[in-house]
């Protein structure tokens, strides 16, 4: 065999076999190997070729052409295993791709599977979230109607403020305001006070006799209904008159003077007793103080035409 | 009346009859118009120069404690009170602004159109503000028109005692009182450019009050037990909070046609309501009764009142009417020029036409 066939012999065996590793074959079981080395199959070969064509008894033509008809047979054989070698790991190839892909599927199908396990507790985490969601909107819709009325409220409670404050204020002012008259009122009486108690031992001198307040009102009442009854208007004013000037009298003899000295100070307080007396029985039940506030009041145009309209289909003719 | 009234008043410089004004102040016509309305009391009065006078006060109350502070204080922030068996009773408006604010219910000498029965404190405190309102007659009998509900056609109850109480309480001021029912006060001040014909609504506080007239005579008059208050307090009760306060926003300004927000939105349900309720039994009383005039033209319906003041309510009449087989010919449905004095104008024009 020359070289060249012996290298293609290498080149086959090379194609046809394939290499695992030791640890391969010791994972299936075979903890020992036989080796055989290329060299020693060309050898083996050839051997057995040239054994055969000696059993043979052929011619020299005859070898020669068995030779040259096995060498031809050789490189068909030689090409037609190189070609099996080659469809062979072509297959080899695609079926590894086929082993990867049918992995990679059986892995998506796993991941498919445990997603799908999954499902139901994710639905009732989705419910859940539509429940709170649900909840949420109503909570966002009352808290916004709260809002709204909280801030009426807050609008209302600032006018009340303005108008606790401005009342306040005006409190405030009177109280201040009262506090300056009660002290001139204070500083008044005492003065009075003073005045009366250096008048008082001129009247004991004098003799005059005091009038009990409460005796005068009743004397005053029984005045007052008597001349009240059948008099007429003016007639009663003239009787306030004159019952005015005698209780001047009284009360100017009250403070230690003759009636001769009645003063218009006495003629004053006179009147705001009558006043003070009728005040009390006019309005027992019903103090009041509407007549001193103004009442709201507006103006526009008056009713002369519609009167004069009503007055026109009265007499018998149209309004128009 | 209670016993204190009938006890004879006695004042300095004033007789027991009546007292006549002393002329101040604008020469006035002879004749006077007194509203006297659930929820409000109005005056009217014109003078020689053609001037219109309109005096109102709010027919409402409330009792607060009483002290000599409060009582200084309220006088001198122009608050009219009256003391009344130990309490101090605040009148008018101020009473519906104090109730607010203490969130309280004001008390209301009226109730439906007439004088009510749980407020057996109102009178006297009428009379106050009725004197305060009109003041003295300027000639003995001077005459003046009150209004008065007509009959009530779908609640029971009279108005004899109602009328003879205010024509009692008017005379005695010095007055020929006369009464004169609410619609037809509203024909007399709004309808003088149809030849008073035509059907004028009064929209009050406690009622509807409607006439139906024709050149001036009342051929059908009547009333309805629903108003204001009714809307009041229904819009209260839904939104939980009292009847003066749902007043109150009622009274800001609510236009009906575009409520914007809750408080306004019931606000459109329940007068949207009275509304409807108020044109049916009108027309189921047109259609009952043989009374009703056949008017040749179609006529106008004329609302007044402060209830027909909220923004869109003749609006809401005109759809609601549209809704409605009516058996009148309607030509035009309108507010009056002034809708909260139309029925002491009406009034005054009646009185008037008598002095």
């Amino acid at each position: 065999m020359d070289p060249g066939e012996l290298q293609q012999v290498r080149q086959v065996i090379e194609r046809s076999t394939s290499k695992v590793s030791l640890r391969e074959l010791e994972r299936k079981g075979f903890r020992k190997v036989k080796v055989l080395r290329s060299n020693d199959i060309n050898e083996l070969i050839r051997k057995a070729v040239h054994a055969a064509i000696g059993r043979a008894n052929l011619d020299a033509q005859q070898h020669e052409q068995l030779v040259r008809e096995s060498q031809q047979e050789l490189r068909r054989l030689m090409k037609q295993a190189q070609k099996a070698a080659t469809e062979r790991a072509e297959l080899l190839e695609t079926n590894r791709a086929l082993e990867a892909e049918l992995e990679r599927t059986r892995a998506a199908l796993r991941e498919a599977e445990a997603q799908i396990e999954q499902l139901p507790r994710l639905r009732a985490q989705l419910d859940e979230a539509n429940v709170q969601r649900m909840a949420l909107e109503s909570r966002t819709a009352s808290a916004e109607a709260k809002l709204g009325e909280l801030t009426t409220l807050r609008t209302e409670l600032e006018q009340v403020r303005a108008e606790l404050k401005r009342v306040e204020t005006e409190k405030r002012l009177l109280e201040e305001l009262e506090v300056v008259k009660l002290r001139e009122r204070i500083a008044q009486l005492e003065g009075e006070l003073r005045e009366a108690r250096a008048a008082a031992p001129a009247a004991a001198a004098a003799g005059a006799t005091g009038i009990d307040p409460a005796t005068l009102r009743s004397l005053l009442k029984e005045v007052v209904s008597e001349v009240g009854a059948g008099r007429s208007d003016d007639g009663l004013r003239s009787e306030f008159s004159k019952l005015q000037q005698t209780l001047a009298a009284a009360l100017a003899n009250a403070g230690g003077r003759s009636g001769s000295q009645v003063t218009e100070a006495d003629l004053e307080a006179a009147k705001v007793s009558i006043a003070k007396l009728f005040e009390h029985d006019a309005d027992a039940e019903l103090e009041s103080n509407i007549a001193k506030v103004q009442v709201k009041e507006s103006t526009s145009s008056g009713v002369k035409s519609t009167l004069n309209k009503l007055k026109s289909l009265r007499k018998g003719g149209s309004a128009e | 009346m209670s016993a204190e009234k009938k006890r004879p008043d006695i004042t300095v410089g004033k007789a027991s009859a009546p007292a006549v004004s002393a002329p101040t102040g604008p020469a006035l016509e002879l004749g006077k118009g007194l509203d006297i309305g659930t929820a409000n009391l109005i005056s009217a009065v014109q003078d020689r120069e053609g001037n219109l006078y309109i005096k109102a006060q709010r027919n409402a109350f409330i009792d607060i404690d009483q002290d000599d502070f409060t009582r200084n204080m309220l006088t001198k922030l122009g608050v009219q009170y009256v003391i009344l068996n130990n309490r101090m009773v605040v009148v008018g408006d101020p009473a519906f602004e104090l109730a607010n604010i203490f969130n309280r219910e004001t008390r209301r000498p009226m109730s439906h159109g007439m004088i009510s029965p749980k407020e057996a404190d109102a009178l006297p405190i009428m009379k106050l503000l009725i004197d305060k309102l009109l003041g003295k007659p300027q000639v003995k009998d001077e005459v003046c028109y009150f209004s008065v509900p007509a009959e009530p056609i779908d609640f029971d109850m009279n108005v004899t005692y109602h009328e003879g109480l205010f024509r009692d309480l008017l005379s005695k001021l010095g007055y020929n009182a006369k009464p004169l029912v609410e619609g037809h006060a509203v024909v007399f001040a709004e309808l003088a450019d149809d030849d008073f014909t035509g059907i004028g609504i009064s929209c009050g506080g406690g009622m509807f009050n409607v006439c139906v007239s024709y050149k001036t005579i009342p051929a059908l008059s009547f009333s309805t037990s629903r108003g204001g208050d009714w809307v009041d307090q229904n819009v209260g009760k839904v939104l939980g909070i009292k009847a003066s306060k749902a007043t109150a926003i009622k009274e800001k300004g609510v236009d009906l046609r575009k409520p914007v927000n809750r408080e306004q939105q019931a606000i459109e349900i329940y007068y949207r309501e009275l509304i409807k309720y108020t044109l049916t039994n009108i027309k189921q009383r047109f259609e009952q009764g043989s009374d009703l005039p056949s008017f040749p033209e179609p006529v106008d319906i004329v609302f007044a009142g402060g209830t027909s003041l909220v923004g869109g309510f003749t609006d809401v009449v005109r759809q609601e009417l549209a809704k409605l087989d009516f058996p009148i010919p309607i030509k035009n449905v309108r507010r009056a020029e002034d809708p909260l004095h139309s029925v002491a104008k009406g009034c005054l024009v009646a009185a008037m036409s008598e002095s």
